[in-house]
Parts: C-alpha cells; sequence; structure tokens
C-alpha cells in the first residue's frame, strides 16, 4: 500500500475510530470475560446433572460396559466404521468407576470441544454462549436414560458421541490455510483418512469444512459443496465396498445411536443427537469476518438471547433428566448387593419413595437373605409397584436386566450363566456380567472359566483389583464354602435341587417355585423352601416342608411367619393336618389370629371393599403374613 | 498445514519409528546366566511335542508365569531366536524357512524365561512337521456361547497358513433393532467354495446356496417337512444336498454344568436337488430320529445317526422327549446311494453306540470309506455341551475304534471332520476352558494312529484367552469363499425363492407340537 494511500485510509478512518473508542471508554466491558463465565456457569450445570443427580447412572454405565487394554479387543472395534471412538470411549467410559472422576473428564472433554471451536471458527466473544448448544444436547445425552441403561448395546455410549463430537471439531480447524486449495485437500483427506477410525463423525468434519469454507468466500467456494457431497456419498461406500459389515442403509449413519427395541423405536431419545449434528453445523457460520464488538446494544441483545437459551437448556435438561425414584433405588441397591453392604441395601429400600418394584423386592430378600432374616420381609412395605415401562411400551423384565445377578444370590448359579450369556449376546459383554458369569462359575466348581473371567477383568483399568480378590478363591478352593462372600450361595446350590427346565423367562417365580420344592434335610435350606413356600402360597408344598422341618428340629419352634401362615391356611383354609396342636403354635400369635379374622369379616359385613378393609387392616396387621397373603394379591411378576 | 506445522509432524513420526524400530529387536541373543529346569516349558498354547502341517501358520505362543521368555527355534541348519516380553511371535517368512527345513522331520524349540530377574532353562520340545499338507481355509460360526438368544454372530474363514481372517457372512448385515438374525450350517461341496449354503433363521428367513458361483436364496420347506432344512451335507460331486428335517427343543439344567440339553422330538432326512429346485423325504421311519446325514467322499454311501423312540401318546413329542432325554441315544448307520437313480439302499447299522449307553453323532468319512469319525457323548446331539463327549474313529476294515485318547480331554470335543486328503482332523473342544470351544488340528497318520492336536494358530498367541467368542462348527476348505458379504447382503434382503416337493411326494403337513413347560427332577 502506497504512502498516499495509507494517510487517505487514516484521515477516512478517523472519525469512525474515534466513535468507536469513545463507544469503548462510555461501554467499557472486558469481553474476554465472556467466555470464561458462561464456561463457569455450564461446568456447574452440567455438574449438577451429571454428578448431583446421576452419579448412580454413571456408576452403572461404566459396569455395563467393558475395555480391556488387549491388542484383540481394539482389533475387535476397529472392524467397524467409528472403531476408534468405541475404543477410545469404552476406555473413558470405565472412569465413571468414580463418578465424579469421570464427570470431570467428560466435562473437560466438552470444555476442549468448546475452546476448539471458539478458537477455530472465531466466534464472536459475545456469541461463544452458542456453543454451548451442541454440549448441551450432549449433556441431555448422558442423563435422560433411564432404563434404557440396561438395554444399550453400545457399551461405548457416554463418551462416544462427545469424542466424535471432539474429533469433527478439531479435523475441521484450517489447518492448510496458507495452501492455495488447502480447504479442498482436507475436505478429501478428512473422510478418506478418518471415515473407520471416527465414523459418521469424520463426515460431519467434512460438513464442517465446506461450511466454513462456504461462510469465508461463499462467491468461489460454492464448489466446495459439491466436493463435499461427492466425498459423503464415495467414501464410505468405497471403503466399505464389498466386505461391509453393516446393513446398506447404515454406512452413513452408523455410529449415530437408535433407541429401539422390538416394534418400539423412541425418536425422543435419538432428538440430542441430531440437534447435536444439526447445531454444530451453525458454528461455521457463527465466525466473524472482521474484528470488533456489537457495541452495548448488540451486548444487550446476545446476552438477553444468553439468558433465554440457558434457561431453555435449565428447562430442557431437566426434563430430560430421568427421576424415577425406583430407578434410581434400583440402581444404588443393586452397587450395595454387589458390595455385600447389606443394611445399605435395606435402607435404600425403606428410603425409596412409592410402591416397590419387583427388582427392590428381590435384591431386599437378598440382603435379608444374607442377613438370616429373610422372613421379617412382611415388615416391609410389600405392596407392588406397577410392572416398570419404558418408551410408554416396554416392560422392563427381570431378565433381560439383573435376573443373571439375581439367579446367583439364590444359588442358581446355572441359570444365572445362561441369563449372563444371553445378555451378552444381545448387549455384549460387561464387567457386571464378567463379575457374575465369574462368580458362577466359582460356584459350579468351574475354576477353568473363572480364570477366563478373571483375565479378562485383569486387563481392564478399575476391575482388576476384584479379580485379584478372587485368585486365593482359586489356589484354595474349600475357601468357597467358609467364606462369608460366596458361603452362603454355594450352600444354596450345594442344598438346592438338580432339575431340567425352563425358567420361561421369569426370573421372580422360578426361584420361589424351585426354592419353596427344594427337598433338602439340610436346616438352613429348609428354612430357606419354608420361607418360599409362604411366597408361593403352596399349600401341599408348605405342609410338607412343615412336616420335613418338624422331623428334623422336633422341639425347635416354628417362625413366627410359619406360624401365622399354618393358623392361616388351616383354620381358613382347610389344608394340612387335622391337628396342628403338635406345632406349638404360640397363644398370642394364635389370639392375634382370630382378632384378625373376625376383625376382617367385620369390616366385610360393613361392606367394605378389599382395599378399604386392607388400608384399615393396616395399621395394626400389617406386619404379619395374614395382611400380605390377604390384601396383597395378584402381585404380578415380570 | 503451515511448514512449522508439517516439520514438527515429522519430527515426530520419525521419532516414533525410531523408537519402535529400536524395540523390535527381532532375534534377541539367549541368556548366558540360568538354571537349567527338569520339565518342558508351561506354554500355551500347548505346542509341546506336536505334529504339524508343512504350510501352518507360525505357532505363536507365550508363557504366562514368565516376565519375558526367549526361545530358540532349529529347523536343520536354520535356528532362530524369538522373544518380545512373554511372548514368542515369529515372523511368517522365517518361520516358513524354519517349515521347510523340518519338512518330514521336526524342529527343537528351546525355552528361556525369565521370573524374578532370574532366567531358566526349561527341557526343549520338538515340533514334527508332516509333509502332508492341510486345506489352506477352514471357516466357523464366531458367537458368545449363547443357549437360546442370537443377535452379534458371524460366519468366518481364516487361512491356516497365516493369520488372515475374514467375515464371509455376518448378521449385523441384515439384523435390524427390531429384529435379529441366526446364521449357521455352512456346508460346502468337496471343500470347494463354488458350490457352498449357509442358512439365515428369524430376520430375512431362507438358505444362502451359490451353485456353481451363482448366488440364490431359498425357503426350503414343504408342507410335509416337520420343519425348513437344518443340518446339511453336500453331495461330492452331484448337485444335491442331503438336510435333516427336525423338531428341536431346549431345556436346561439347574445343577448339572452340561447347562443345557437339545433335544428331538422328530427328526427326518430329506435330498434337495439344487439344480431343480426339488425337495425329497428319504428317510422319515416315524419312530426312528434320522439325524446329521453326510456322504462318503465317493458319493456312494450316505451316512447319517439315528435315535430309536417310540412315543407313548400321538403329539405329545415334546414332553415326552423332556421326561427320557437320557434315553435319546444315536446310532451310526449308512445307506448305499445310487447316484444314477438318486435313490437309497436299505441302511445297515455301522457302530451301535446305544449298547454302550452313548450317543454317537455327526460322523464324516475317510475318502476309503475306511475310517470313520465321529462324536461320542452320554445322550442326545449336541456333544458341545456334554463334558463326557469325546471324539472317536471306527475302522470299518476291522470294526473296531481307533485308540483317540491322545486327542480327547476331560472336557467336550464335538463336531470332528477331515481334511481333503484325510490326513487332518480338525475339531471343536471347550478342553481350554469349559465353556468357550475352540478349534483344535491333529494329524491323522497312514498307518491310522492319531497324534497330539495343536490349537489353530493366532497372531497373539493370548487371542483366545481373551476372546469371547466360540469358535464353532469348523469346516475345512481348499479355497476360501468368493462371493462377498455384500453379494450375500444383497441377496438375503431380496424375498427367497420356494423350494417345490418331488411330484408324487406331497403329504399331509406335518404336524406341529405344543410349547413345552414343565420341569423334570434329574
Amino acid at each position: 500500500m502506497s504512502k498516499k494511500t495509507k494517510q487517505k485510509h487514516v484521515l477516512v478512518q478517523t472519525p469512525k475510530v474515534e466513535n468507536q473508542k469513545k463507544k469503548e471508554r462510555a461501554f467499557h466491558f472486558p469481553l474476554w470475560l465472556l467466555p470464561i463465565i458462561y464456561s463457569v456457569m455450564f461446568v456447574l450445570f452440567a455438574w449438577v446433572f451429571l454428578v448431583g443427580k446421576n452419579a448412580d447412572t454413571l456408576f452403572f454405565m461404566q459396569d455395563r460396559g467393558y475395555w480391556n487394554d488387549s491388542m484383540v479387543y481394539f482389533d475387535h472395534c476397529m472392524r467397524m466404521p467409528g472403531g476408534f471412538l468405541s475404543w477410545a470411549g469404552s476406555y473413558l467410559t470405565q472412569y465413571f468407576y468414580y463418578p465424579a472422576y469421570g464427570a470431570a473428564i467428560l466435562i473437560l472433554l466438552w470444555m476442549l470441544s468448546f475452546c476448539v471451536a471458539w478458537r477455530s471458527f472465531h466466534v464472536r466473544m459475545e456469541l461463544t454462549f452458542l456453543l454451548f448448544i451442541p454440549l448441551v444436547a450432549l449433556l441431555c445425552t448422558e442423563v435422560h436414560l433411564g432404563y434404557w441403561a440396561y438395554f444399550m448395546k453400545d457399551i461405548d455410549y457416554s463418551f462416544y458421541h462427545s469424542l466424535g463430537y471432539f474429533f469433527a471439531l478439531l479435523l475441521s480447524v484450517d489447518y492448510f490455510r496458507k495452501l492455495k486449495y488447502g480447504g479442498y485437500i482436507q475436505m478429501i483427506l478428512v473422510p478418506v483418512l478418518f471415515y473407520y477410525p471416527l465414523g459418521v463423525y469424520a463426515l460431519l468434519a467434512t460438513v464442517l469444512i465446506a461450511f466454513r469454507m462456504f461462510k469465508d468466500n461463499w462467491r468461489s467456494d460454492w464448489k466446495a459443496f459439491i466436493l463435499m457431497f461427492a466425498m459423503l456419498g464415495i467414501v464410505p461406500l468405497l471403503e466399505t465396498y464389498g466386505t461391509t459389515l453393516m446393513r446398506p442403509d447404515q454406512p452413513w449413519l452408523f455410529g449415530l445411536k437408535r433407541f429401539e427395541i422390538g416394534p418400539v423405536r423412541d425418536y425422543r431419545l435419538e432428538a440430542p443427537l441430531v440437534w447435536l449434528i444439526c447445531s454444530s453445523l451453525l458454528i461455521p457460520l457463527l465466525g466473524k469476518k472482521k474484528d470488533g464488538s456489537f457495541g452495548p446494544k448488540g451486548l444487550v441483545i446476545s446476552q438477553l438471547l444468553m439468558l433465554v437459551l440457558a434457561f431453555g437448556a435449565y428447562k430442557v435438561v431437566s426434563d430430560r433428566n430421568f427421576t424415577d425414584s425406583n430407578y434410581h433405588a434400583e440402581l444404588k441397591m443393586l452397587r450395595a448387593v454387589d458390595e455385600q453392604r447389606w443394611d445399605d441395601v435395606l435402607s435404600e429400600f425403606c428410603v425409596a419413595r412409592g410402591n416397590p418394584s419387583r427388582m427392590m423386592v428381590m435384591y431386599r430378600d437378598i440382603a435379608l437373605l444374607n442377613k438370616g432374616e429373610l422372613l421379617s420381609r412382611y415388615q416391609y412395605n410389600n405392596r407392588p409397584a406397577n410392572p416398570t415401562v419404558m418408551s410408554d411400551s416396554i416392560v422392563v423384565r427381570l431378565c433381560d436386566t439383573t435376573g443373571d445377578f439375581i439367579y446367583y444370590n439364590f444359588g442358581e448359579t446355572c441359570f444365572g450363566i445362561r441369563r449372563a450369556i444371553e445378555r451378552c449376546m444381545h448387549y455384549g459383554f460387561s464387567y457386571y456380567t464378567l463379575r457374575v458369569l465369574a462368580r458362577c462359575a466359582l460356584i459350579n466348581g468351574e475354576y477353568d472359566n473363572v480364570r477366563k473371567y478373571l483375565r479378562l477383568l485383569e486387563h481392564s483399568t478399575f476391575h482388576k483389583e476384584w479379580a485379584r480378590e478372587l485368585r486365593p478363591y482359586l489356589e484354595d478352593t474349600t475357601l468357597i464354602a467358609s467364606s462369608p462372600r460366596f458361603g452362603l450361595v454355594k450352600r444354596l446350590y450345594n442344598g438346592g435341587s438338580s432339575m431340567v427346565g425352563s425358567d420361561d423367562y421369569y426370573v421372580e417365580p422360578t426361584i420361589i417355585h424351585k426354592l419353596a420344592h427344594t427337598a433338602t434335610d439340610n436346616p438352613e435350606i429348609l428354612d430357606l423352601a419354608l420361607a418360599y413356600c409362604l411366597q408361593s402360597k403352596d399349600l401341599k408344598c408348605f405342609w410338607a416342608q412343615v412336616w420335613q422341618y418338624h422331623n428334623i428340629n422336633p422341639d425347635k419352634p416354628f417362625h413366627r411367619y410359619i406360624q401365622e401362615a399354618m393358623l392361616l391356611y388351616h383354620n381358613e383354609l382347610k389344608s394340612g393336618p387335622a391337628d396342628i396342636s403338635e406345632y406349638n403354635i404360640d397363644p398370642q400369635i394364635a389370639e392375634r389370629y382370630n382378632v384378625f379374622i373376625s376383625r376382617m369379616k367385620e369390616y366385610a359385613q360393613n361392606g367394605m371393599k378389599e382395599d378399604q378393609i386392607g388400608a384399615s387392616l393396616q395399621p395394626e396387621f400389617g406386619d404379619t403374613y395374614w395382611w400380605d397373603y390377604c390384601v396383597l394379591r395378584d402381585i404380578q411378576s415380570y | 498445514m503451515n511448514n512449522f506445522q508439517l516439520s514438527i509432524f515429522n519430527f515426530q513420526f520419525f521419532l516414533i519409528l525410531l523408537l519402535l524400530l529400536s524395540g523390535c529387536n527381532r532375534h534377541p541373543s539367549l541368556p548366558q546366566d540360568y538354571t537349567q529346569e527338569s520339565e518342558k516349558p508351561d506354554i500355551y498354547p500347548d505346542y509341546t511335542d506336536v505334529t504339524v502341517p508343512v504350510n501352518i501358520a507360525p505357532l505363536n505362543f507365550f508363557v504366562e508365569q514368565a516376565d519375558k521368555v526367549v526361545a530358540r527355534i532349529q529347523a536343520g541348519d536354520i535356528a532362530y531366536n524369538y522373544g518380545k516380553g512373554n511372548k514368542v511371535i515369529i515372523p511368517q517368512k522365517e518361520w516358513k524357512k524354519l517349515l521347510a527345513s523340518a519338512k518330514d522331520g521336526r524342529m527343537t524349540v528351546d525355552v528361556y524365561c525369565k521370573k524374578n530377574e532370574q532366567w531358566s532353562r526349561y527341557e526343549p520340545f520338538s515340533i514334527e512337521v508332516a509333509a502332508d499338507s492341510i486345506d489352506p481355509y477352514i471357516s466357523y460360526r464366531a458367537l458368545s456361547p449363547t443357549y437360546v438368544g442370537f443377535e452379534h454372530l458371524a460366519i468366518r474363514q481364516r487361512c491356516l497358513e497365516n493369520f488372515s481372517e475374514n467375515d464371509i457372512f455376518n448378521t449385523r448385515q441384515i439384523s435390524t433393532e427390531k429384529e435379529g438374525s441366526c446364521i449357521n450350517c455352512h456346508s460346502y461341496q468337496n471343500y470347494r467354495t463354488d458350490n457352498m449354503m449357509f442358512h439365515i433363521r428369524i430376520s430375512h428367513d431362507a438358505t444362502m446356496i451359490v451353485h456353481d458361483g451363482k448366488l440364490k436364496n431359498i425357503r426350503l420347506k414343504t408342507p410335509e417337512m416337520i420343519s425348513v432344512a437344518v443340518y446339511p451335507n453336500w453331495h461330492p460331486t452331484l448337485p444335491l444336498i442331503a438336510f435333516s428335517t427336525d423338531r428341536t427343543m431346549q431345556s436346561f439344567h439347574t445343577r448339572d454344568i452340561t447347562k443345557v440339553e437339545v433335544m428331538e422330538s422328530a427328526s427326518d432326512i430329506v435330498f434337495y436337488d439344487v439344480e431343480k429346485n426339488t425337495m425329497q423325504t428319504v428317510l422319515a421311519d416315524s419312530i426312528e430320529l434320522e439325524l446329521f446325514p453326510s456322504w462318503s467322499p465317493d458319493g456312494k454311501w450316505l451316512y447319517f445317526c439315528s435315535a430309536r423312540y417310540e412315543f407313548e401318546a400321538l403329539n405329545n413329542g415334546m414332553n415326552e422327549t423332556l421326561n427320557h432325554y437320557k434315553q435319546l441315544q444315536y446310532n451310526l448307520y449308512r445307506a448305499p446311494f445310487d447316484m444314477e437313480t438318486r435313490t437309497l439302499g436299505e441302511p445297515e447299522l455301522i457302530y451301535d453306540a446305544v449298547s454302550k449307553g452313548r450317543s454317537a453323532v455327526e460322523q464324516r468319512v475317510t475318502s476309503d470309506n475306511r475310517y470313520v469319525l465321529f462324536a461320542e457323548g452320554p445322550n442326545g446331539l449336541f456333544h458341545i455341551w456334554h463334558p463326557s463327549a469325546e471324539i472317536e474313529i471306527l475302522d470299518q476294515q476291522t470294526g473296531k475304534l481307533v485308540d483317540t485318547k491322545v486327542i480327547n480331554s476331560n472336557r467336550a470335543e464335538s463336531y470332528p471332520s477331515f481334511s481333503s486328503n484325510d490326513r487332518w482332523i480338525l475339531f471343536e473342544s471347550r478342553r481350554d476352558d469349559g465353556n468357550y470351544t475352540r478349534d483344535y488340528l491333529a494329524y491323522f497318520d497312514k498307518n491310522g494312529r492319531v497324534h497330539k492336536p495343536f490349537l489353530i494358530p493366532q497372531k497373539d498367541p493370548e487371542f483366545f484367552l481373551l476372546s469371547v467368542f466360540s469358535w464353532s462348527r469348523p469346516e475345512f476348505m481348499k479355497e476360501p469363499v468368493k462371493v462377498t458379504p455384500k453379494m450375500f447382503q444383497e441377496q438375503a434382503l431380496k424375498e427367497p425363492g420356494k423350494v417345490q416337493p418331488l411330484p408324487g411326494q406331497e403329504t399331509a403337513p406335518a404336524s406341529e407340537d405344543a410349547e413345552m413347560d414343565r420341569w423334570v427332577i434329574n
């Protein structure tokens, strides 16, 4: 530029520059603070929802995940497009073992994505809040799963999309800006080199590059769109040609989660991923063409927009956050059962609001069983909750969720293995299933099988300690029966009957039926058989077990609840022996029974309905077997 | 990328390359200071004193208990040292030289292990190298050791001469979240892949048939058949596949680690003419459960197994089968086959397993019709779930069983087959851990003697210990499958064709039994 022109330029610009300076003097707001404020707000917001409200889900997601440090696993992941995201996603998911730790990594990844987007696309500081829209979508994907968490086939889900988004932004940075055809070269290289490791997110990066080029110079770079469409169409086809392991519709969308089971597809849960992709396409368009700020008016408008969006984000995330109290109680109880914290299982059961799900009842009974207090189950709230349903129509069944683990805890280890393997077939192997399988095989005496599962766990980051704790049981198998950890399950296994049949996908009735019909002279197992006769309400079976119990322990009084059942079955249902006096029924129990029956008949004669009678009797008799038997009928199994 | 960035990238790349190269000492030196051990090393897979074909892939192995391993492999004048951590990984080219040098002889392997900073030298072991080569490919089904459910499974092919492996077909290609698919029963005509087949079940239910290189999908069910066509075997020369058609059920143990019993309550044998697209029922005795047809390599005999069971009540097959599942035991039979008229002669019993209280299934025959290879278990047909199941070989010339102790273990063995030159036996076994099926190879020499089997070699010797997939139903192949997964996919998504019953064979539809829902105490 010549000296003359420069002077002219300066002269022309002077009033504007002065005006600008005046404005800046009058309105002296450090704009660089804005991205920092937004970031702090978002970090706090995400932290509250991830760690504050969903720590149990995060832990569960890692427990249902799987990663190992071998090339065998890496090669397995890399067979499909997006393989690297899958591998890295399942690696990072491990860190939810400590939910705060994993959440911190996830949020850090989001903030890195924010920084890359901001710096690479030169977004105005006043508009950087818009870069949080995709991140809010990603936050939604973490907190809205609910019972779908049990049915995730993508063990890498928690980090897959966050990593994909990050890499898509990173790959769309203008690395070749000094080369004449840099953008075009980048648009060819990115899908060609990264389609297999990054899958759909390599395609997203290609689109972002095209948008960036178009936005920078739309007059000349409209050709970028032609190249973009060509690359999007050709690369997935060429790279999967002949040897594809995908359906014909998948090469372009493989990796984008579909929430679909049977005839049901839940688009609501898929929406945040669509939102993520669409909103990220806006990022290149937010870049500024010239330096400078909006000025006070623009700033105020932009910040008002920010407030509206922040409020909207809060509403959307709150709305999507899955808050079902039974769901969270089940997750906490599952972990407590796994870690054999029996008192925590029971306290969690008690604090849960509403009626308990069958899963909660099973966990509670496992805790009571281990505390030797199974029959005290009638002192708890046994009112059945309605079957849990997800996406409006899919019943969450025990056999599909934690049936394997429940079977294990009742000593039904062969069925536990079956259910665990069937789960793996559909949802892949996980630390959870490997631990269930290892324990079941240990009880079955399949020690080489245990070694296999322990080896797999030892190749993980956080479950190797659990595996090492089991090694001594393999070195000295006599420890199994005597240990507090496995002793009861081993005794249940040894005391159970050897049968062949099927559970027909019903875990709870199978356990009740199996235990109630156990033919045994082992006093501990017999106690359990009697307890389960009360649940099965099979009178013939009940009296047979009573007779067996009395033969083995002629001087030992029956448990209070067994006595209550004897009175009810004998006096009211006219079953069992003609005379039950030899069973030494406690007179106080008999007297209370008479009161219960007379009260019930009285209420019935007064025209009260069944539920009204149940409610009226509960304060006085809610802790009895009679109340459960007469009021809690038709408990649905699922 | 600007020049600075490019130079950084190059520098880093160079550094990484340098580091990688410096770590790749391909031939480590042998330790000088060691203690001599009196036993052979405990290596995985166990390749000690095995006999291998001259064209097998490198037998990589590792020593679990060692921190470092160095192995010296010597064959004739050639010797190399290998060791990478506790693994011995042998480069393909050098392994080929070793094999060529040891052909019809042996190579010796001298193993040194370092543990707690102390080197030990173990007794050397040998690897016999038979001059008989092995069919270069096998195919198998990769899946979790599942019972009923299926979703992620594939039929894969593996080159035994190296480590290359790929999917023939994968259920991912057609399964949706709504409905999964099962693929099974791959079969080839005379070890070649121009004529081959496998079934797809549930979603896109059909049989994929490649005939003279051309692909079609057919639903192999006629009204008179009990079920769709199930267990197949291609005639070695004719365009004819023998199938069993059967009603299968499963029941589960609560204590027995057998875990599952697979039973048939009805079973017949049919022939499918690939060219004419006709189905012909050939064995349908109402009190015989004929199963697993297989042709002799000359095509003149049809071998099969059959269990004799007379049901007490009509249409009560399933419940009765469950009650008497232990009594369902199979004998081996063969029937002459007239290749001109395509008719079967009178079946003859060739092996009476039932009198021994056993059940013999999945038979295969050598080219000279002398040896019959089969799996024998306590009852039923799915011996991979029976820990006492073993591989047996019947010498039809002497009527006696060949001593097969060396290839059996105290865990399940099943689904054996001969290579095309009869010298190699491929079978599946759960000997490693009791639950995951692995494929083994064993040499069967000209004198009818079986040699110690060995696990299919893998690039990473730890592979099978870390893999959560079973390798089931292995089959030898002389060549890889030429039809690509994409071609199979395109065909599978098309509406399948229908098969015609052979004229004069139309009968009343076979009845369907009620679902089983009961328990039996063992």
